[in-house]
């Protein structure tokens, strides 16, 4: 890993969003400001509700910082572009493609010819485990499948750097500690810079190297956690456990916060 | 392939046994003369009827030749549906992407939609006169509004994510159109589409009795109350049911089997 490189920079940024009929205004993110490097695997953690899914849709180019600004390779960021990948928790696949299809519909919106879609293509089944689901529809794959699906179409056209919003959370126990195991392999063949938001503290720890921890809105990074252990991590490493310990503390803290100031909203509107 | 036959087979006698059996129960209300058989005759009978009105012998009255009715009817609502199939569908996608667009006319569409077609057809008469434009007209007007809402509603129905998910991978909005919206919008418009044909029938039916062109399933229907020939009447009417499940199985049918039941965007009642 080229720690020199600093990939996507965050410089003071800030969103506030405004009120609406349904929705009071509120300041998601006080200041974030962070680095992150090429080829690194950077989770982003936090209480729910903290604006770490809303820092990850700034990066994305989804929407808009109210205040200061995000760079990607030095430059700023203004709108979606395909430098970047992105998966959703809910997969958000095309129903009405393939497999095959999905993974190819960056590709053949860059106009890439029809062998390139398809090499490309069968690598990416190769990679992450889709062989012989090619013509298959996306509602008759399982949850785990389906994102399996969205991690290749994420990567088929080859960006830069990888977004992921809590990409494992709806999956179950089981199929989501075998999904980390063989998304650790697909990024270190792939070796891309990882973006990860996350609510897990032990999903964190598997995958990053390093560990942002959100407070609660108006957020600000409150600590930055390295974990220089080797992959495949083991969960009973006394290291692991006490960086865990250290995170679960930290978190601890912002979800009592949370939970007082949303008491408190209800406590107001009763009277 | 031989199970999917067997399948289909079941699904048919499935549907036909329902049919069947109220077939079965007024042919023996008719027969038994529990109810006046010239006011309902027996199933039979009006078959029997419909095949000598299908058969190219004149037999007299307003009946002459029943696929004549049909053909015309059925030119008239295609007409009627296909103009309001192409521009409503155009507009309510407009309206789905565009809220200039939708601003402007949900007002217009949300005054006039109450109002039933049949309401029209006086004032049309005059614009139009008593002919095939007159009920082509009001076929298209009944044809408009589920297609336009439906549309709409379509286009509205795909979430922000999928948008966002095309755009990362650098989509223009002519793209995110064509391969993201018009695709996800498919299960809104073919329902639109069902009603606005359903609602059409209704309509193209109605107007033909009263704008009387001498052609026409509702005008057969209603001329041949005047000679009592209740046969007739029931032919008619059985002869719109029967075009209507066409529509529906065939036409519909199969596109929704290729479209938004493949891709498990909509599931088979069946």
């Amino acid at each position: 890993m080229n720690k020199s490189n600093v990939k996507i920079r965050a410089k003071k940024v800030k969103k506030h969003f405004h009120s609406t009929p349904f929705t009071p205004g509120v300041t998601a993110l006080q200041e974030i400001s962070l680095d992150v490097h090429e080829g690194e695997f950077a989770a982003l953690i936090g209480p729910s509700g903290c604006g770490k899914s809303t820092f990850l849709y700034i990066v994305a180019g989804f929407e808009k910082s109210s205040a200061g600004e995000i760079l990607l390779n030095g430059n700023t960021i203004t709108r979606p572009g395909p430098d970047r990948g992105i998966v959703f928790q809910e997969y958000v696949l095309f129903p009405w493609l393939t497999v095959e299809q999905n993974i190819t519909f960056g590709l053949e919106i860059q106009n890439k010819s029809k062998a390139q879609c398809n090499s490309r293509c069968q690598d990416l089944l190769e990679i992450t485990g889709l062989n012989g689901f090619e013509k298959n529809y996306p509602h008759t794959l399982s949850g785990g499948m389906q994102q399996r699906v969205a991690i290749a179409r994420a990567l088929a056209y080859d960006p830069e750097v990888l977004l992921m919003d809590e990409p494992f959370g709806a999956l179950d126990a089981q199929t989501k500690r075998r999904m980390i195991e063989d998304f650790i392999q697909i990024w270190e063949t792939m070796n891309k810079t990882v973006l990860f938001v996350t609510h897990s503290v032990e999903e964190a720890l598997m995958l990053a190297d390093t560990i942002f921890l959100f407070s609660f809105r108006p957020s600000k990074i409150k600590e930055v956690f390295s974990v220089d252990l080797p992959r495949p991590r083991d969960m009973s490493d006394p290291r692991f456990v006490k960086i865990q310990t250290a995170i679960l503390h930290s978190l601890d803290e912002e979800v009592e916060k949370m939970m007082k100031i949303e008491l408190n909203a209800e406590e107001a509107q009763r009277k | 392939m031989g199970k999917s036959i067997n399948e289909n087979v079941k699904k048919m006698i499935s549907f036909i046994i329902p049919v069947i059996t109220v077939l079965v129960c007024w042919e023996v209300v008719s027969r038994l003369e529990i109810v006046n058989p010239i006011l309902l005759p027996p199933p039979t009978t009006i078959i029997s009827h419909a095949i000598i009105l299908l058969s190219p012998s004149d037999v007299g009255g307003v009946s002459f030749f029943l696929e004549r009715h049909v053909a015309i009817s059925f030119a008239r609502i295609l007409v009627g549906y296909l103009i309001a199939a192409v521009t409503c569908t155009i507009l309510g996608l407009l309206m789905g992407i565009n809220n200039a667009v939708f601003k402007f006319f949900n007002p217009l569409i949300t005054l006039i939609m109450p109002i039933p077609s049949l309401a029209w057809v006086p004032v049309v008469i005059l614009w139009l006169g008593l002919g095939n434009m007159t009920i082509v007209f009001v076929t298209m007007i009944a044809s408009i509004f589920p297609i336009i809402y439906n549309s709409a509603a379509g286009v509205r129905s795909m979430t922000i994510k999928h948008i966002w998910a095309a755009e990362i991978m650098g989509a223009t909005r002519k793209t995110i159109f064509l391969k993201v919206l018009l695709p996800g919008a498919m299960p809104y418009i073919i329902a639109g589409h069902k009603l606005a044909l359903g609602r059409a029938w209704r309509a193209l039916v109605a107007t033909e009795m009263v704008v009387a062109t001498g052609y026409g399933l509702g005008y057969l229907i209603f001329e041949a109350r005047t000679f009592m020939d209740t046969e007739t009447m029931y032919a008619g009417i059985g002869m719109i049911a029967l075009l209507g499940l066409i529509i529906e199985k065939g036409f519909f049918g199969s596109i929704e089997k290729k479209t938004v039941e493949k891709w498990g965007m909509s599931r088979s009642l069946e």
